[in-house]
């Protein structure tokens, strides 16, 4: 019942000395190696915010030999946590923007993760691969179609020099779906006809500007609320969902139609995001699919994604219904310390594994919805990775003490997708 | 209709008529059965009562068209002149001067009149206390959609379609779909399971925009909300009920019945920021407020630009319903997935049972009046009464839902809520308007 297509396959090529003749060609880099077996990885921790730090207690506890050994982050106060918890010297804590390249630079690091604000994203990935780091990074991976190209080619690279990237999309490693997904992917539930996925939910953190604050440290120390640097929240949370459907289909959407809006969320403190979305994608053969997001207090929670078929239904984590019932009754290991172990695992193995691509793409169709629903514009994904000029990628020379004024909250009609032309893009499918 | 049509309707007659005296039915249906004359009532004087008594006319000679309400006198005038005006109905145009009636009871006034039919056109808000009004005084009905935009109108309805069914009376509903030859023929296969069990479905009317009409001299502002009526969630329901409705009846109509529950999320930007009409808005607060701009926003109207919800029906299957007005990509479809095909829910079925409707098409808007008029003469009455207000309140429903940030099921919406949004009509007089708040996202439910 169970394909073990891919398992085998990795089996085989481990004790085949085609493997190694492989990586040898594609020349490997020497923390690679070092990695390889029982060696110790040795972590440089690239923003050391909440989900960093949980990251890097993640990665701690789910290997031995593990170390943190650099620690980076734009703001001193962030960093002190992580550095006192794993007493990291002095001389290999780096504060500031361009503390990333300092951890980067210091060669003994052979992993680092990057969870600094999603906008930083691409660069810091890109620095990471250039300096033959493997990677693990938080999604999303970038909030603009010109981020996502670059975390595509530099996933490609990577996989050239023969490093890992696993990206914080912990469901992917989630014993319960990926055993859900592999019967999907068996035809348990027949053709995919229809799906949902949902991140509804109530308030989250918001950083209110402090005197003295210069624009961009109060937008990066309050980066949900800003596009440029969360994404907007149908990235910055959603994405998981939308990733999960993506997975089911196997496929990415050919099209999408979104709305959404700023509707109890609207001081100034909350930046230029939405506080919903509603979003339709488009998968091939026109099988279409419900999205929905919302950040608003008080109101109905709903995280979850739901596939139906033509011969039934699954909640993709566990259960199908209709003509093959099943239920996962297995282990339910945390999916953020799962993710750490294949990802140290594929290291040592010699066989990194690489998700830049794959959450990339689900990165982008976030980006899709959100502006779509800027917009309201219906629009397809070739249309848009290929002739929407939306760049939000920070400057290289981005300062703390920048200012850089919020632009306005979308509005339709007002807010203009970079590179459209109008009536050009209206395609049914 | 021919003239052997109306033969054919004459055994009819007397059968139905028969059982009509039995469930009590009052002197004036029966003069409508056979071919004689149909007496009508034109309620609501706008664009669209307009059109609806030009199409009702046209589905029958025996029409005589005899008495005419709205709110505004001007309204009611105008539209006698204009018929009379009409080479093509002016013969039939047999309105007295006392049988022109307005104000805030002109539906009280005209349902006591002769007439045998009334057809209804106002602003969706009043229309339950009217349809009410009509059926207790032994009239025959055409409502246009929706017929209320809040909880308490939804069950008013329901209410007097059951009264109408027990008195023999005719209601028929302005969601013209449901006429259509092509739909009813494609519907059958859909019900029959040509395409399987129904897992999922979309439903889109998202549009440009809507008018908006500013104060004419010597509205008092009640008045000029009923005028600007589709601005007020009060008043039109919000866009969700006052247009998508149509769409939202076709998803029902597939399900053969509403959704068992509803999630949605929305919200209000456009038209919150068009020039045009921040200006309009502009314009009428100076007129209500000795000269001043202050507190405009509120002569803005409250609905909403964009909602999307989604039902999840009975059997499980859960649909998107996608609504809104303004610039952007327009869509004003629907399509139904089942298990072994999918459809238009126009004239196509693709899949294992590919079918393409190739029979004569009608306009429905033309066709629901032809059904209506007929069935009332057959005696066998059509009732769409309990049906619109399921639909109706379908809409309503995705409407909270959005307004609220609330999950909850048809149930608690058709029992419990205690939604009720328009004054009473003995508070409907000259004076201040009726304004609410524009929905927060996360607004009590109620």
């Amino acid at each position: 019942m169970v394909k073990k297509q891919k398992l085998t396959r990795r089996e085989l090529l481990k004790s085949s000395a085609l493997a190694a003749g492989t990586l040898a060609l594609t020349g490997a880099v020497v923390p690679l190696a070092e990695a390889r077996g029982s060696d110790t990885i040795r972590v440089g921790v690239i923003g050391c915010g909440g989900r960093g730090s949980g990251a890097t207690h993640d990665c701690m506890n789910s290997s031995k030999g593990v170390e943190i050994v650099a620690l980076a982050d734009a703001f001193g106060d962030r960093l002190q946590g992580l550095k006192k918890e794993f007493k990291v010297p002095n001389n290999r804590c780096f504060v500031g923007l361009d503390a990333y390249k300092k951890v980067l630079a210091l060669d003994d690091v052979n992993l680092v993760i990057l969870a600094t604000p999603p906008g930083f994203r691409p660069k810091q990935f890109a620095a990471a691969i250039d300096s033959g780091k493997n990677v693990f990074m938080e999604k999303p991976v970038a909030t603009c179609p010109a981020g996502i190209k670059m975390i595509i080619e530099v996933s490609q690279k990577a996989k050239e020099k023969g490093l890992a990237v696993v990206a914080g999309t912990q469901r992917r490693h989630e014993p319960k779906y990926v055993e859900t997904m592999k019967r999907i992917h068996d035809g348990a539930i027949g053709d995919i006809v229809s799906a949902q996925c949902y991140w509804n939910m109530g308030e989250l953190w918001v950083n209110r500007r402090q005197p003295n604050q210069s624009d961009i440290e109060w937008q990066i120390r309050n980066w949900l609320y800003f596009t440029w640097l969360s994404g907007d929240h149908i990235c910055e949370q959603h994405v998981h969902n939308i990733d999960v459907i993506n997975w089911a289909f196997n496929n990415l959407p050919e099209q999408v139609h979104g709305l959404g809006g700023r509707q109890y969320r609207t001081g100034p403190e909350y930046g230029n995001i939405f506080d919903h979305f509603g979003v339709e994608f488009f998968y091939p053969n026109d099988v279409r699919t419900i999205s929905m997001c919302r950040q608003i207090k008080g109101t109905t929670d709903n995280v979850s994604e739901r596939v139906v078929g033509t011969k039934g239904s699954s909640d993709c984590c566990g259960a199908i219904d209709g003509e093959n019932p099943w239920r996962y009754e297995g282990p339910n290991p945390n999916p953020y310390v799962v993710e750490h172990t294949d990802l140290i695992k594929s290291i040592r193995s010699g066989e990194p594994l690489n998700e830049g691509q794959r959450i990339a793409e689900s990165t982008l169709c976030a980006i899709m919805g959100r502006e779509s629903a800027y917009s309201r514009q219906q629009f397809n994904r070739s249309w848009f990775m290929n002739r929407c000029t939306l760049d939000l990628l920070p400057p290289d020379d981005l300062k703390l003490s920048d200012s850089k004024p919020v632009p306005p909250f979308a509005i339709p009609g007002k807010y203009e997708l970079p590179g459209l032309v109008q009536g050009a893009r209206r395609r049914r499918g | 209709m021919t003239a052997s049509d109306k033969d054919k309707s004459k055994p009819k007659k007397i059968a139905a008529a028969g059982a009509a005296v039995l469930a009590g039915s009052v002197s004036h249906v029966v003069h409508a059965q056979g071919s004689g004359k149909i007496k009508v009532g034109l309620l609501g004087c706008g664009g669209r009562g307009n059109g609806a008594l030009r199409q009702n006319m046209q589905a029958d000679p025996g029409i005589e068209v005899i008495a005419l309400a709205d709110l505004f006198e001007s309204q009611v005038r105008s539209t006698r002149d204009r018929l009379l005006r009409d080479d093509k109905f002016k013969d039939r145009v047999k309105i007295d001067d006392d049988h022109l009636f307005w104000g805030f009871d002109c539906h009280e006034k005209i349902a006591q009149c002769e007439a045998d039919l009334l057809l209804m056109a106002t602003a969706p808000a009043f229309r339950s206390r009217q349809l009410m009004a009509a059926i207790k005084a032994g009239k025959h009905v055409f409502t246009e959609k929706p017929v209320a935009t809040d909880v308490a109108g939804c069950r008013q309805i329901m209410e007097a379609s059951k009264l109408a069914k027990e008195k023999g009376l005719a209601i028929v509903c302005g969601t013209q779909r449901r006429h259509e030859f092509n739909r009813v023929e494609l519907m059958k296969r859909i019900h029959d399971g040509q395409i399987g069990e129904l897992v999922g479905g979309q439903c889109y009317w998202y549009g440009s925009g809507i008018w908006y009409r500013g104060a004419r001299e010597g509205m008092s502002e009640l008045e000029w909300q009923c005028h600007n009526w589709y601005h007020f969630t009060w008043l039109s329901g919000d866009q969700i009920c006052e247009q998508h409705i149509h769409n939202i009846d076709v998803m029902n109509w597939c399900f053969n019945g509403p959704p068992a529950k509803f999630t949605a999320v929305g919200g209000r930007a456009w038209r919150s920021y068009i020039d045009s009409q921040i200006n309009s808005a502009k314009e009428v607060c100076r007129k209500y407020n000795n000269g001043s701009e202050e507190g405009w926003e509120k002569y803005n109207g409250n609905i909403w630009d964009h909602i999307f919800a989604e039902f999840e029906y009975p059997n499980g299957a859960r649909c998107l319903s996608f609504s809104g007005h303004s610039p952007g990509t327009q869509r004003y479809d629907e399509k139904i997935v089942g298990t072994k095909g999918t459809s238009d829910c126009n004239s196509s079925i693709f899949g294992e049972n590919p079918w393409k409707f190739d029979g004569e098409h009608v306009n429905g808007m033309d066709q629901e009046h032809i059904d209506l008029v007929k069935s009332i003469r057959s005696g066998n009455v059509l009732n769409e009464g309990q049906r619109i207000a399921e639909s109706t309140l379908t809409a309503i429903g995705a409407r909270i839902a959005a307004y609220t940030g609330r999950t909850f099921n048809w149930s608690w919406l058709l029992n419990a809520s205690k939604q009720d949004l328009v004054p009473k009509q003995e508070e409907m007089k000259p004076g201040p308007g009726t304004f609410r708040g524009i929905a927060t996202g996360c607004d009590q439910l109620v």
